[in-house]
């Protein structure tokens, strides 16, 4: 089959590659139908997340048709139209009946390669390093789904698949940074990143009732997706006001009650702090460049909650732990549960709550991917989503 | 080697490797101080020529010394680093027959002698302490303690989860023939239960003289309804290097899996043996 593979860095070619085959009875191949370009894929592409091999398929955001069961798949049968959600999960461990399904216990058989650099290791996920398992990607014409009998989504008639690929991950996960957000009623929440995952969290925050929602990038025609489509409610282009100032503008001194960072390690900024974060992430000494993540947590209101969402590789320098601690401040965080998220946003989409087909502005081949890594990379052409189709 | 003694002696091992490699730290130190303090004196004491150059090589040997003894205090275990030293010593000396004092040079010799056989025996003792310490490690499983000590117990299967061993064949009640694969080549040995509560522990021991191992596994509920703590405890000669901590972890991982998933879990990059990209393999080899 055809396949997106990482060379290296700034690398990835379409290559031909064996066939997936069934390899635990729980597994399930699935024929890819579409699949999508992530701000995670853009880590890998520019090199800041270890434990990447020559060869390994990229992608984690797929959905498609169910081609072969495993005999222990009960729920799925041939034929079957799934979306398939980027951690891979057993349903069964501590973890995984706790609701945290992207800290699966089971799923990562590398975890000792994870625990070496975090501690303790996280579900495995598709297409995203060693460390989190060696599993190949989505962005290619088939993929072997282990745990088909938890993960997979199945998709009533009816749905397009651009209406439901973003189940995956990105809309869950915006959903997500907002819920952890605890918002309620006359709540002001901030986002940083209008990209894709801000997004989807601005549109989440506004389902889940913020009185007002602040965007910042800068891009201004991700801004205006995030006013026009999305439904935040101001935007801030940092290129162009002073953040701190702007926020206190519009929250009476007080700082926004949630701030949620959709921007993660490899964030933009000017001046010192960005050069020193920058030099050191080039040098190999850090992995994280936290422009974003300081800048949520010195602005956050008192007592309120900072949701990170944006991904985060290795360790983190200069950390506002004074500012963190002495004003009683929460941070939420984690790779996305989807598991737990998808049957009720796709009862949001089928209600007609969200439309998640607003982010893509380019459609292309599988054997385009290449060109579309750079694009999205580059913010050329306006883009906000690449969706592939196999 | 008797195990039995190896497993209530590492402290006192430990401690004697301790005591020797810390003397010698404080002999590196006093000798160390003589060189860089008062090279000529010592020159003439160990019968070395008295060149221009001799005093500069003695400091410089001392200071090589102090840097070990400093070593050794910082880390016992860093013992092994006096038998460079000892090595360019002895060349040195060597080197200074051209035309030094002989009389006065083989005594020298003799000391240096002496000294490095303490460094040998001090750098297998701190070896041995490291190897004596059990491997141990542990992992919550989402069954109960009875269920885990049955699959645990049913030795024939042990396989599955325990990467490196070809196959475990039960004997009768108590003992068990177990073959293993290792990086020196086929192990094979017989084991036998030495204690054992049925849904709480097992313990056992290898009953062949070249493969000493001992091990004990217990299985206790887990606080909160969380099912299982299972803790494994190792002892194996070190030569083996079968039963690192790694790969013991690795089983209880596996073993995790089976009882929680119903079977080993693989990725595309694992699913063979070596390294391999995270895209299918060729021909599906199954590890
Ligand atoms: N937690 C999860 O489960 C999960 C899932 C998917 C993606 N992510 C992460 O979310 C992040 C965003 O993903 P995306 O697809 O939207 O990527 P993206 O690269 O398209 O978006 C990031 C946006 O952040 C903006 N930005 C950069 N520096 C900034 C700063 N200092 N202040 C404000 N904005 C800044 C960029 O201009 C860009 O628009 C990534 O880190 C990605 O890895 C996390
Ligand atoms: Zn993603
Ligand atoms: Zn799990």
């Amino acid at each position: 089959m055809r396949a997106n593979c990482w060379m290296g860095k700034k690398d990835v070619r379409v290559e031909t590659v064996p066939d997936p085959k069934i390899l635990n009875s729980r597994d399930a191949i699935v024929k890819i139908s579409s699949t999508a370009i992530c701000g995670s894929d853009l880590h890998l592409f520019n090199g800041f997340i270890p434990t990447m091999e020559k060869g390994d398929i990229m992608g984690h955001e797929f959905m498609g048709e169910v081609m072969e069961v495993g005999r222990d798949v009960k729920n799925l049968k041939v034929g079957d139209r799934v979306v398939v959600p980027f951690p891979i999960a057993c349903g069964a461990c501590g973890s995984c009946l706790a609701g945290l399904y992207s800290c699966c216990e089971n799923s990562n058989p590398n975890a000792w390669l994870a625990e070496k650099m975090m501690g303790h290791s996280p579900s495995g996920v598709f297409g995203y390093s060693h460390m989190l398992g060696g599993f190949a990607g989505g962005q290619a014409e088939y993929a072997r789904v282990p745990f088909a009998d938890v993960g997979p989504l199945k998709i009533p008639n009816g749905l397009t698949d651009e209406q439901v690929l973003f189940l995956s991950d990105i809309f869950p996960t915006g959903y997500m940074g907002a819920e952890m957000c605890d918002i309620k009623p006359g709540q002001v929440v901030a986002v940083w990143g209008a990209g894709p995952v801000g997004q989807f969290a601005i549109a989440s925050a506004k389902m889940l009732g913020a009185e007002r929602i602040i965007a910042i990038d800068r891009f201004p025609y991700r801004l205006n997706m995030a006013l026009e489509k999305a439904g935040a409610t101001d935007i801030l282009n940092y290129e162009e006001v002073s953040v701190r100032e702007a926020l206190l503008e519009l929250t009476g001194g007080r700082g926004p009650d949630a701030c949620i960072d959709a921007v993660g390690m490899e964030a933009h900024g000017h001046g010192i702090p960005y050069a020193y974060d920058r030099a050191k992430q080039m040098a190999r000494i850090d992995f994280d460049r936290t422009v974003a993540l300081r800048e949520a947590i010195l602005n956050c209101k008192n007592g309120g909650v900072v949701s990170v969402i944006g991904v985060y590789g290795g360790f983190v320098d200069k950390f506002p732990m004074g500012s963190f601690m002495n004003r009683s401040l929460t941070m939420r965080t984690g790779q996305c549960h989807v598991h737990r998220y998808m049957q009720p946003l796709l009862e949001r989409i089928m209600n007609g709550d969200l439309d998640p087909t607003f982010i893509i502005t380019h459609r292309m081949q599988l054997g385009d991917a290449p060109k579309g890594y750079d694009t999205f990379l580059a913010k050329e052409e306006s883009c906000m989503k690449v969706v592939l189709k196999a | 080697m008797d195990i039995q003694t190896q497993t209530e002696g590492p402290e006192i091992a430990d401690d004697r490797a301790q005591r020797l490699a810390k003397g010698l730290g404080v002999f590196s130190l006093g000798l160390g101080l003589a060189e860089v303090a008062a090279p000529r004196a010592l020159a003439r004491l160990i019968g070395v020529d008295q060149s221009a150059a001799t005093p500069w090589i003695l400091r410089a040997l001392g200071a090589r010394e102090i840097g070990h003894g400093l070593g050794i205090f910082a880390r016992p275990k860093s013992v092994w680093t006096r038998l460079i030293g000892d090595a360019i010593d002895v060349a040195y000396v060597a080197w200074a027959f051209r035309d030094g004092k002989r009389s006065r040079l083989w005594p020298t010799m003799g000391a240096l002698a002496a000294v490095g056989a303490l460094d040998v025996l001090a750098t297998l003792a701190a070896k041995r302490s490291e190897f004596s310490k059990p491997v141990t490690s542990s992992m919550t499983i989402n069954r109960s303690p009875e269920e885990c000590y049955a699959r645990w117990r049913n030795f024939s299967q042990l396989p599955q989860f325990m990467r490196y061993l070809e196959s475990v064949t039960e004997l009768d009640e108590r003992r068990s023939h177990w073959v293993a694969k290792s990086p020196i080549g086929v192990l094979e040995w017989d084991a036998e239960i030495t204690a054992e509560l049925p849904g709480r522990s097992i313990a056992w021991q290898s009953v062949s003289p070249h493969m000493p191992l001992r091990g004990r596994v217990t299985f206790e509920a887990a606080p909160g309804g969380r099912g299982t703590e299972i803790c494994v405890e190792m002892q194996t000669a070190p030569f083996a290097k079968l039963f690192t901590r790694a790969e013991v972890n690795g089983d209880l991982r596996r073993f995790k899996q089976v009882l929680e998933t119903g079977e080993v879990v693989v990725s595309d990059a694992t699913s063979v043996p070596g390294l391999h990209p995270a895209q299918p393999a060729p021909q599906g080899v199954r590890r």
